[in-house]
């Protein structure tokens, strides 16, 4: 034990080194101090920091160890794991330092911890904000404009809708999807998931102007250059086959130079949820306002709580009685104001639509099934209105709303009213057009309409109601619409074989493809086991008697159109092998049979040249120099085959030769 | 065993950032969403589902939200717990859980190859802190 009086002397190897116990003896009093000596004279001898450093690991071992291995901690701290002397308990005061201080962080890991809660409210907020559906949206107009380009020029369809109005998209949403996933289905694009395979949009050089229309909306003056690279070999097949095949092109446009109704480009922005977005539905309305010198639009004049109806079924009545009574304020007032701006441009709408004719309605029947917030109706109505005929003379029309069709007719002395003399258009849920006209009055079942509760009121959903055929009509596109597109009557799928000297029926049912803007093909194939003259004996039955039907097309086995002769009637099947026989639809029924040439009867109505006697005694000749694809038809004496089912390759039980019956 | 606790340290703070940074990475590589960042994405997927919600879309939702809180759970293990204990292993068990099942919906719903930085870095994370987590936390019990 050195002498507590006497210095060390650092130059004397025989002084032992200072104990620090020396030192803490005057503050912790001679008990602390004989314990301290006590656990210095243990083991070799080591300085303070070290005798610290290896309670410190004691003591987290001891607490990784469990409660028990704790309490036995203080008394090894001593010892430095070497032995416990049973000197020291908990009490004393390395061991009370040490279990105090083990809770305690280090101010990085303190920090750590700060900045992990700090980040947790955060993401946690954002969640919130996120499953209420309330994320999106620019930081301002110019922004939200920037940010559509940005998703143009990356063919981010997904990107380009978060940039949309929420409300105009949401309506559309289903659509696009179900759009997406069909085009997938008849293999019009290789993949749903990416849609745009093949075509390389671009915008560069975007400037935009800003310049407030009212509260939350603003016009975007927009300038650059549309750009488009067009990669064919990335198309699906029956595309590529419709651009020309292989092969790349490229094509830019200078905005500067593009007029959209006399107008720059522009699009108009919305407000909505403190962010802006791009609004189809409004940019589309300025463009009619101001391209017609139509009124300003009174932004934010639409409170919802103050328009629409009390219900449903009021307000598709409300709306077709205000439609016929050219209370163009009231129809105004029943579109729903987020979805259709209407009523803030009804000044302008109002002029727009002063010079329709009014028509009086005489009955509406509305049923509404109701779901939440959303509602569909189901409506006829019919009324009458003034028209004149082709003397001039006035005469009462008749409308109605039925089936989907908005169908006209007259009635007058000299014009009686029958089942083909209307006119109207149609929403179609099938064919290759959602909508089309039609000239028949037997349309049946009631119009579905929607509607929509916004704050507490009813509106009828204009775009709702459309996109509602709309998607039944997207359900039912299939090959053979998508071949009719693209005029490849071999993509449509083949209805079944036809057997030479055989007739089949065509699947018509007379009201489809009333639009008749793409005709779709009834596809068939043909047999023949080697060299084969062949004559297509194809009728249109109509008007009371039948006619030439044009738009039959011959392939080859490796799909090479056959020529017909001077009649268009005739071909020549050069080897054995199957040929697919098409026919463009013209919604009308019709009979098809391919003859043998020498078994064919006189009487196959042939094209040019030549003429062909009508029914009344008369002679109608066919217009020369078309291979398909036209409709000229020319009334012919017919004869009565024997018909199959499209479709059958059964075999009929007889087929009439060269018996000809006149209707 | 201090350095091999640091190490867990590290690994937890290293993990947690890169969980945390996901979320302002492109999920989508190229395609539709490419040009969104991982919570506009996810919160442009949630508005779209807003009008008519479905619980897939909610789910996608708060599943997406927990790897970054995964990430912040990391870090706040780094301050009052330890990354190399129970603690730790129930961090790194479920950030491991959500990042998987995140990471099958993407590579499902659009393929692997359009897998975008977002989702690797969050597999990073993920895996960061599962290893340092439970192979530092074995270690310390043998000791």
């Amino acid at each position: 034990m050195p002498d507590d009086t006497h210095p060390p002397d650092p130059t004397n190897r025989d002084d032992p080194p200072e104990d620090p116990m020396r030192r803490l003896g005057p503050l912790y009093g001679p008990q602390t101090t004989h314990q301290w000596e006590g656990l210095t004279e243990r083991g070799l001898r080591r300085g303070a920091d070290a005798v610290l450093a290896a309670a410190v690991s004691t003591a987290r071992l001891g607490a990784t160890a469990g409660p028990a291995a704790s309490a036995g901690t203080g008394a090894d701290v001593g010892a430095g794991g070497d032995n416990a002397s049973g000197e020291i308990d908990g009490g004393g005061v390395p061991v009370a330092e040490l279990q105090r201080r083990r809770p305690r962080r280090s101010r990085p890991r303190r920090t750590f911890g700060a900045l992990g809660l700090a980040a947790l409210l955060g993401v946690g907020g954002y969640a919130a904000l996120a499953v209420q559906g309330s994320g999106g949206g620019a930081d301002s107009p110019a922004a939200a404009v920037r940010q559509l380009a940005d998703a143009i020029d990356h063919e981010d369809a997904l990107a380009a809708v978060a940039v949309l109005a929420p409300d105009e998209v949401r309506t559309l949403r289903a659509t696009v999807s179900k759009a997406q996933h069909q085009a997938a289905d008849t293999k019009l694009v290789a993949s749903a998931s990416a849609p745009l395979a093949g075509i390389d949009l671009s915008v560069r050089d975007l400037t935009t102007t800003v310049t407030s229309l009212g509260s939350g909306v603003a016009k975007v003056d927009i300038r650059g250059t549309l750009g488009a690279k067009v990669d064919r070999d990335k198309f699906a097949e029956i595309l590529r086959g419709a651009t020309g095949g292989h092969g790349t092109g490229e094509a830019s446009y200078d905005l500067a130079n593009l007029r959209v109704g006399g107008l720059n480009p522009f699009l108009v922005t919305v407000e909505r949820d403190g962010g802006w977005y791009v609004s189809p539905v409004y940019t589309a309305f300025e463009y009619l306002r101001a391209s017609a010198g139509l009124p300003a639009a009174d932004f934010g004049s639409a409170d919802a709580s103050k328009l629409g109806a009390d219900s449903p079924e009021a307000a598709a009545t409300e709306l077709i009685r205000a439609i016929g009574a050219g209370d163009w304020t009231k129809v105004a007032s029943l579109a729903p104001p987020k979805e259709l701006p209407l009523y803030e441009y009804r000044v302008a709408f109002a002029q727009l639509m002063r010079h329709n004719g009014q028509f009086a309605v005489d009955k509406v029947a509305s049923t509404p099934h109701v779901d939440g917030s959303d509602a569909t109706i189901d409506v006829t109505a019919s009324g009458t209105y003034r028209a004149t005929d082709y003397t001039g003379a006035h005469v009462t029309g008749h409308w109605n709303l039925e089936g989907g069709c908005i169908t006209t007719s007259t009635t007058s002395a000299t014009t009686p009213r029958g089942p083909n003399d209307a006119f109207g258009w149609c929403l179609t849920e099938h064919g290759t057009f959602p909508y089309g006209l039609t000239g028949r009055l037997d349309h049946t079942g009631p119009t579905t309409v929607h509607a929509v509760q916004e704050s507490g009121r009813w509106f009828v959903s204009p775009v709702g109601t459309a996109l509602g055929y709309l998607d039944t009509w997207i359900s039912h596109v299939d090959r053979g619409v998508i071949a009719a597109w693209f005029n490849a009557p071999l993509e449509s799928p083949v209805i079944g074989p036809i057997t030479l000297d055989h007739a089949v029926a065509s699947r018509s049912d007379g009201q489809s493809n009333a639009a008749g803007i793409f005709r779709e093909f009834d596809h068939y194939t043909v047999h023949v086991d080697g060299p084969t003259d062949v004559v297509v004996d194809a009728r249109l039955d109509r008007y009371g008697y039948s006619s030439l039907m044009f738009g039959v097309r011959l392939f080859g086995p490796d799909g090479t159109p056959l020529q017909p002769d001077a009649t268009y009637t005739k071909y020549h099947l050069p080897a054995a092998g199957t040929y697919d026989v098409t026919m463009s639809e013209f919604g009308t029924p019709y009979r098809v049979t391919v003859w043998r040439a020498d078994h064919a009867p006189a009487d196959v109505p042939k094209g040019a040249p030549g003429c062909n006697p009508t029914p009344s005694g008369g002679e109608e000749c066919s217009i020369s120099g078309t291979t398909g694809g036209s409709m000229t038809t020319v009334p012919v004496p017919t004869r009565t085959p024997t018909t199959v089912e499209a479709g059958s390759s059964s075999t009929p039980t007889s087929v009439a030769r060269g018996t000809t019956a006149g209707k | 065993m201090l350095v091999r606790a640091r190490r867990a340290d590290v690994g937890f703070v290293l993990g947690g950032a890169l969980l945390l940074v996901s979320a302002l990475l492109h999920w989508v590589g190229s395609g539709p969403g490419s040009t969104l960042r991982g919570h506009a994405l996810i919160d442009t997927i949630a508005a779209l589902g807003h009008t008519h919600p479905h619980w897939t879309t909610t789910a996608l939702t708060l599943l997406w939200y927990a790897v970054p809180a995964c990430g912040a759970f990391a870090w706040i293990t780094v301050g009052f717990g330890e990354p190399a204990r129970r603690s730790g292993h129930i961090v790194a068990a479920a950030t491991v859980a959500v990042t998987l099942a995140l990471g099958a919906y993407f590579v499902i719903k659009l393929g692997l190859e359009h897998a975008g930085p977002g989702l690797y870095t969050a597999a990073a994370g993920a895996t960061t802190l599962a290893f340092t987590s439970f192979t530092h936390g074995r270690r310390l019990t043998h000791i």
